[in-house]
């Protein structure tokens, strides 16, 4: 029963740091890394985006 | 260069937040506001192109010694620009040609980011990494994504059999131009960039060639430029015209492109390390009108400046056709730039480039032969726009136009019927379980029965540029075809000797194409897989260097790389621009220098099959009696080996 306790005591401890640190690694990434290390995000926001180049333009040197 | 996907231009990589860069808040170089989760407030402020926009703020805190001098790069200014428009221009016309050159020329220059994080402005930015910076540039994704026409088209052999640097030594753009030539300052008033004394130049590695044991280096070194004996034939450029399409986007555009090599005098031999007398000229798109959307008559000085400009291709090759035999180049009239080669209205600006007939060395009359078989060349299956002109509407002379119907609306040669190969189901799709492979013979011959045509017929296929066009006609010999030709030159070649073109479509009665396939002229991927090795079997993948040297593959291919043991033979190096072909002998010349000769089995292979058809219908027509296509290619190779 002790040991038992003690391995909850550990694992639970080991979720709340895992936990935290994943608070503390979201309140460090700013706005920007957020929504550009997502994927899904960005593609929603970018959706309708339009080339920016003429159909008649040449090709380069 | 494919284009990026909208998110794959801005979507960061995780890497990235573990590099120095990565650890720097986003808005210390791009400003915009971090703690917004909305787009529009997020990017209120926000910069996208920080090291164009204010270098010395973006980049100049870390790497200020660098950007002191990086800032007034040729990169960064394009300095060059005004003062060559100025040399030409109307100056009290000089507002019009400033904008334009603001709106047009000045849109190719780029900053830091272009050439170490992103592709630049030109070529619609874009990470190349998810935001990872690079310290050495992108040969694909940046140098060649502005400087892609030409220079990599012809370093990578999408023309021409591309650049030794790159085929043999794997050299990118950066192994010449190193970061001193590109972070180099550019002085006030340097007339162009071959001026500037930091570029890099071909005795930076091959110093002292005329001390060495290569007889032409000591007779010819210092008297002509290193390019005009080791380039190939290179693209010249004509009539750019800048103006905004309907929607206010600026463009440029080129009126006509000719690959040619002419040799020149030296205008400008004051230029470090080109003390020389000949060098190579390339026509350069300047047109006195090429301005004209901003306003007339901005080039009342066009002939202050040469059009035909000193040139460095970068289609590098120790053996060259030009270089082969003394009298290729001594006596050789077409080889120099003569007066007749010039436009109305750049006479005068080529004034000091021309070379007259008196200065073209003399022919020589001792020479060592070069002996060269074309005895065997099949003339039959190529004619010209002459003999075409002569031939069209006899009995059994059928005519297609392998273009887009698109193209062929807008003018064809008359009496020519429209097939496109790309539509016409002769191969399996993209998406196929196995892709781009020659369906089966009965569909292919019901195909080209329906469009009219018998396998008796004497068949001439033309296009723009000679790639579908020789596509089909390798198409039409593995269908039983008896007697098909490519029209030299296309469509481009036809129009130039002065024969008209027509709109008016033409359609043939349906009928059975009755051809007997020649299933022996395809090899499978397991068939070829037997053959390697063999003493007399060779392999000669026509794909460009790029994919040879696993920068680049195709979309369907599961891994960049090559067949073991194949020849790179990039096709550009057999067929011209605008489906021009060089002389048999030139061509049977530079197969031998890849080891292809004709008494060879000649496997061809690419990535999808095409390329492979073109260079087995050359092959033929150069007359090896031997030669096989792969046509399952790399696609399916990598798929499956």
């Amino acid at each position: 029963m002790k040991r038992n306790s003690r391995f909850y005591t550990a694992a639970f401890a080991c979720l709340l740091s895992i936990g935290m640190a994943s608070v503390v690694l979201a309140e460090e990434q700013s706005g920007c890394i957020t929504c550009h290390l997502d994927s899904a995000m960005l593609s929603k926001n970018l959706s309708g985006a339009k080339s920016k180049t003429s159909a008649m333009q040449s090709g380069s040197g | 260069m494919a284009p990026l996907e909208p998110l794959e231009k801005v979507l960061v990589s995780k890497d990235f937040l573990s590099t120095p860069h990565g650890e720097i808040d986003c808005v210390t170089c791009h400003g915009g506001d971090s703690a917004s989760t909305d787009k529009a407030t997020a990017h209120a402020g926000f910069d996208p192109l920080p090291s164009v926009n204010n270098p010395k703020k973006a980049c100049g805190d870390c790497h200020e010694e660098i950007v002191a001098t990086a800032k007034d790069s040729l990169h960064a200014t394009l300095s060059t620009f005004p003062l060559v428009l100025k040399s030409r221009a109307n100056m009290k016309k000089w507002g019009h040609t400033e904008e334009a050159r603001k709106n047009h020329c000045a849109s190719c220059h780029t900053g830091c980011g272009g050439c170490h994080v992103s592709r630049p402005v030109f070529a619609q930015k874009g990470f190349v990494k998810g935001h990872l910076f690079q310290k050495r540039s992108d040969p694909i994704n940046q140098c060649t994504a502005c400087h892609g026409s030409r220079v990599g088209s012809e370093f990578y052999g999408q023309r021409g059999q591309g650049d030794v640097h790159a085929a043999k030594t794997a050299m990118d753009c950066v192994g010449c131009h190193k970061a001193k030539e590109m972070h180099a300052a550019v002085p006030k008033d340097l007339k162009g960039r071959y001026d500037l004394k930091e570029m890099a130049r071909c005795t930076d590695c091959h110093q002292d060639l005329q001390y060495g044991s290569v007889r032409d280096h000591a007779i010819h070194v210092g008297k002509v430029q290193c390019q005009v004996c080791h380039s190939q034939t290179y693209v010249n450029c004509y009539s750019c015209h800048v103006g905004k399409n309907s929607e206010g986007m600026a463009f440029f555009q080129n009126q006509r492109e000719a690959e040619t090599l002419k040799i020149g005098l030296n205008y400008d031999p004051k230029a470090p390390g080109a003390g020389y007398r000949f060098m190579l000229v390339r026509h350069v798109p300047s047109d006195p009108n090429m301005f004209d959307f901003y306003g007339k008559d901005g080039f009342t000085n066009f002939g202050n400046v040469p059009t035909w400009k000193r040139a460095s291709p970068h289609n590098i090759q120790r053996r060259t056709w030009q270089a082969a035999n003394c009298n290729h180049c001594h006596g050789n009239r077409a080889l120099f730039l003569s007066s007749s080669d010039l436009l109305d209205y750049e006479k005068q600006a080529n004034q000091k480039v021309v070379v007259p007939d008196s200065k073209v060395p003399k022919r020589i009359a001792k020479t060592q032969k070069l002996v060269i078989d074309t005895s065997k060349v099949r003339t039959g299956l190529v004619v010209d726009a002459q003999w075409l002109h002569e031939n069209l509407g006899k009995k059994n002379v059928v005519v297609v136009d392998a273009r887009s119907r698109d193209a062929y609306d807008k003018g064809h040669i008359e009496g020519a019927i429209s097939f496109d190969p790309m539509k016409s189901g002769f191969r399996t799709s993209g998406d196929a379980e196995k892709p781009f492979v020659l369906v089966d013979h009965k569909e292919v011959a019901a195909t080209l029965g329906r469009a009219g045509l018998a396998a008796d017929d004497h068949i001439i296929v033309y296009d723009q540029s000679g790639l579908t066009a020789t596509a089909l006609g390798a198409v039409l010999e593995w269908a039983g075809a008896t007697h098909v030709s490519l029209l030299d030159g296309g469509i481009e070649g036809w129009h130039s000797a002065g024969f008209h073109k027509s709109t008016e479509p033409s359609v043939r009665e349906a009928r059975s194409f009755n051809g007997t396939a020649h299933p022996e002229l395809v090899v499978d991927s397991d068939a070829l897989a037997k053959l390697l090795g063999k003493p007399n079997v060779v392999v000669v993948d026509g794909r460009a260097i790029d994919r040879i040297l696993g920068e680049t593959k195709h979309e369907k291919a599961t891994r960049p790389g090559r067949i073991p043991g194949s020849i790179n033979l990039p096709l550009g190096a057999l067929i011209m621009d605008n489906g021009v072909l060089k002389p048999p002998a030139e061509l049977l010349w530079m197969l031998k220098t890849y080891g292809v000769t004709p008494d060879k089995t000649v496997i061809t292979t690419c990535d999808t099959g095409l390329a492979a058809a073109d260079t087995f219908f050359i092959l033929r027509y150069l007359g090896f009696p031997d030669v096989r296509v792969h046509d399952e290619a790399w696609v399916n190779w990598s798929r499956d080996r």
